[in-house]
């Protein structure tokens, strides 16, 4: 191994040691709702105590008390089982929000790519002014444009519908700057070609133009959803009937009912954005696993993602052998309060089982870990993807 | 049939830079124009304005008789190769070969007939599922190609289609090129910076420089009578040698002039000498490739 090696693996390990730092301090929010979802109910508000009920102070509980605790002494399905089944509530104010967010989505793609298109091919006086402005526009903050924007909704008539929210949503320029700076990068010379073969605008936009900027209408698509699915703002200005509300703001108040279904309820709300970054990342994530596989490059990575699947294993077995031996043996409920840990009460008292699987946890949150980190380094790793000759013609 | 005029044809952008200054070119059907000039001359603004991806400011563009300088592009029956081959991306070879037709709404099976036709002239029936990622650059090339023939176009216009192969290549396509000119029995217009190419392939060929149309000629009449110094020395590798000289008579009461250079006399041939006259300062150039060299005394000869 040169010297120029040994540096260069030394460089990616301190690289990996931040990326693992960092990823653990993103990702244990996430962890810890996931794995509190699964919890029961009552081992919830033993944990989570901070919100004294009336009940409480009738028993003579006065402590507050909040511990994080990993995983479930148990795992059961019963918040999802409430969140979903029991209580409709939540589902109608899941569909609000998807009533919002979905059209947002929808119209602001179809908008800002015909406008970007616009913005490509015609050549007018007036138009970088006009792009200027949209890049003012977008940079406001949303608090800036609010009142303005109410005052319209009111002469509109459409002061406390949706629409209120989705028709400056489908217009936001975002989209348009985005789109944009994507279609500049295509040459000339395909929207030339693709006339001379006699497409006309509308042909060149959805067979030659459209289909090329497959990555940032991901990107987009991706961004516009998790913007309006997290909107609380205008929600809260708008909307003033608490049962159209979207999901977003009355998560906030689920905590002040029932805490015992917050996580679960976190959980169902996480899932959308989560299942949309997925479906955006799909063609990211056969580009790298096809460079980690590729020869001659990202050795380490490839090590890494053997370890990965190794710990996977492990974690696996172990929560699995645990949870089987906490059933046989009859464990469930004697839970004790206040073990953090949240191991299987009697288990706690034998001392090797506690070691045993304090590490099991500790691997389940690794591999979380890991596996960002796996990414981000992949990414890091795999040279820039090799473009094609894209030779500026010579217009002599 | 495919006659190409161009009638005084300038074009000058919106920033008043003069790409052509009235430019005059007639093109016979089944020619081969070449284009050729430096970087800048014009050659690439030209093919564009036949193409129709310009617009021409001045003058008059007639196919077979006809005025189409306001015909769109796709309705002046022309096909273009482009220096980067403009191969769509996302679609395999065949939907590249075939989109022109597509766009035509040809029928179905009379695409296929077409595209495999092309495909088979140019050899690359095998390539026909891939992307054009995964072709080299030599086959891209001919992918381009076959997307311009498979339209069967009167005028084929190619914008330095050469220039991002290598040289081995280079030399291949272009004999394939000739070939395919002759196949194809169309009118073939070619822009390339680069005399090699414009010497083995035109018919004619027109040589510009800023704007401006140097001479149109056959290969050989460029190379043997450049009508003045900036094709003299533009053509021809090795290139031309311009001296200073003085005319003179030849001989002593003779009618022959010879221009005397560093002491010495060459005879010029009558039809070169009818535009001197005694005692004047002119310029010549030596063609490295027509000098021999004589025993002492015998003198050079042009």
């Amino acid at each position: 191994m040169t010297g120029l090696e040994k540096r260069r693996r030394r460089a990616e390990g301190r690289i990996m040691a931040f990326l693992l730092a960092a990823g653990f301090l993103f990702l244990l929010p996430l962890v810890v709702t996931f794995t509190n979802s699964l919890m029961a109910e009552a081992e919830i508000v033993l944990n989570y105590g901070a919100r004294l009920t009336l009940f409480d102070l009738v028993e003579g509980v006065t402590e507050k008390f909040c511990r994080i605790s990993l995983l479930p002494g148990e795992i059961s399905f019963r918040q999802y089982f409430e969140v979903l089944l029991n209580q409709p509530s939540f589902l109608i104010l899941l569909a609000n929000s998807l009533k919002i967010t979905l059209p947002v989505v929808a119209g602001n793609l179809v908008f800002s790519m015909l406008t970007a298109y616009g913005f490509t091919i015609w050549q007018w006086r007036y138009k970088e002014a006009l792009f200027m402005a949209y890049i003012v526009v977008m940079l406001m903050p949303l608090q800036a444009v609010l009142v303005p924007n109410y005052i319209v909704a009111d002469f509109l008539g459409v002061r406390s519908s949706y629409l209120a929210i989705i028709l400056p949503g489908i217009f936001s320029p975002f989209g348009v700057f985005l789109m944009r700076q994507s279609m500049k990068a295509i040459p000339p010379a395909y929207f030339e070609a693709a006339r001379i073969d006699g497409a006309g605008n509308l042909q060149i936009f959805f067979h030659v133009v459209a289909p090329q900027l497959k990555s940032s209408v991901a990107a987009l698509l991706m961004l516009m959803f998790i913007e309006y699915w997290n909107l609380v703002e205008q929600a809260v200005i708008f909307i003033d009937d608490y049962t159209r509300e979207p999901l977003s703001v009355y998560l906030s108040r689920i905590a002040a009912g029932r805490i015992g279904l917050v996580f679960a309820a976190s959980c169902v709300y996480m899932f959308l954005p989560l299942w949309f970054l997925l479906l955006g990342q799909k063609d990211a994530e056969r580009f790298y696993l096809r460079e980690l596989f590729a020869a001659n490059r990202g050795h380490l990575a490839k090590t890494a993602l053997a370890a990965l699947t190794i710990l996977c294993g492990l974690a696996a077995l172990m929560i699995l052998a645990r949870q089987a031996l906490a059933t046989c043996l009859g464990w469930q409920g004697l839970l004790p309060p206040g073990h953090s840990w949240a191991v299987g009460g009697f288990a706690l008292k034998l001392a090797w089982l506690d070691a045993w699987y304090s590490p099991g946890a500790a691997i389940f949150i690794l591999l979380q870990l890991v596996l960002a980190a796996i990414f981000i380094l992949a990414w890091k790793l795999s040279a820039p993807k090799p473009q094609e000759t894209e030779i500026g013609g010579d217009h002599g | 049939m495919a006659d190409l005029s161009l009638r005084n044809i300038t074009k000058i952008y919106e920033g008043g830079v003069i790409a052509v200054r009235d430019l005059s070119l007639d093109v016979a059907d089944r020619d081969f124009i070449v284009l050729v000039g430096p970087s800048g001359c014009g050659k690439t603004t030209t093919l564009r304005l036949i193409a129709g991806l310009e617009s021409v400011t001045s003058g008059e563009l007639l196919l077979d008789g006809e005025r189409i300088n306001d015909r769109l592009p796709k309705d002046r029956d022309m096909a273009m190769v482009f220096q980067n081959y403009a191969l769509y991306p996302h679609m395999s070879v065949y939907d590249n070969i075939a989109f022109g037709l597509k766009m035509s709404k040809t029928p179905k099976p009379e695409i296929r007939e077409r595209v495999e036709e092309a495909a088979r002239m140019l050899e690359i029936g095998s390539l026909l599922a891939r992307k054009p990622r995964a072709l080299s650059g030599g086959e891209r090339q001919r992918v381009a190609f076959a997307r311009a023939i498979v339209r069967k176009p009167k005028v084929f216009l190619l914008d330095e289609p050469l220039s991002n192969l290598d040289a081995a290549l280079r030399d291949q396509i272009r004999t394939s090129l000739i070939d395919l000119h002759r196949k194809l029995e169309a009118t073939f217009i070619y822009v390339t910076h680069d005399q090699t190419e414009a010497m083995t392939l035109g018919t004619r060929i027109v040589l510009m420089r800023d704007g401006l149309v140097q001479q149109t000629d056959t290969p050989a009449n460029i190379y043997d009578k450049p009508a003045n110094i900036f094709t003299a020395g533009f053509i021809g590798s090795p290139r031309m040698n311009f001296l200073s000289a003085r005319a003179e008579l030849a001989d002593e009461g003779g009618a022959r002039i010879a221009l005397r250079w560093g002491g010495r006399l060459i005879p010029l041939p009558p039809d070169k000498s009818a535009a001197l006259e005694i005692g004047e300062t002119c310029r010549f150039a030596l063609d490295p490739g027509k000098l021999h060299l004589f025993e002492t005394g015998s003198g050079e000869a042009i």
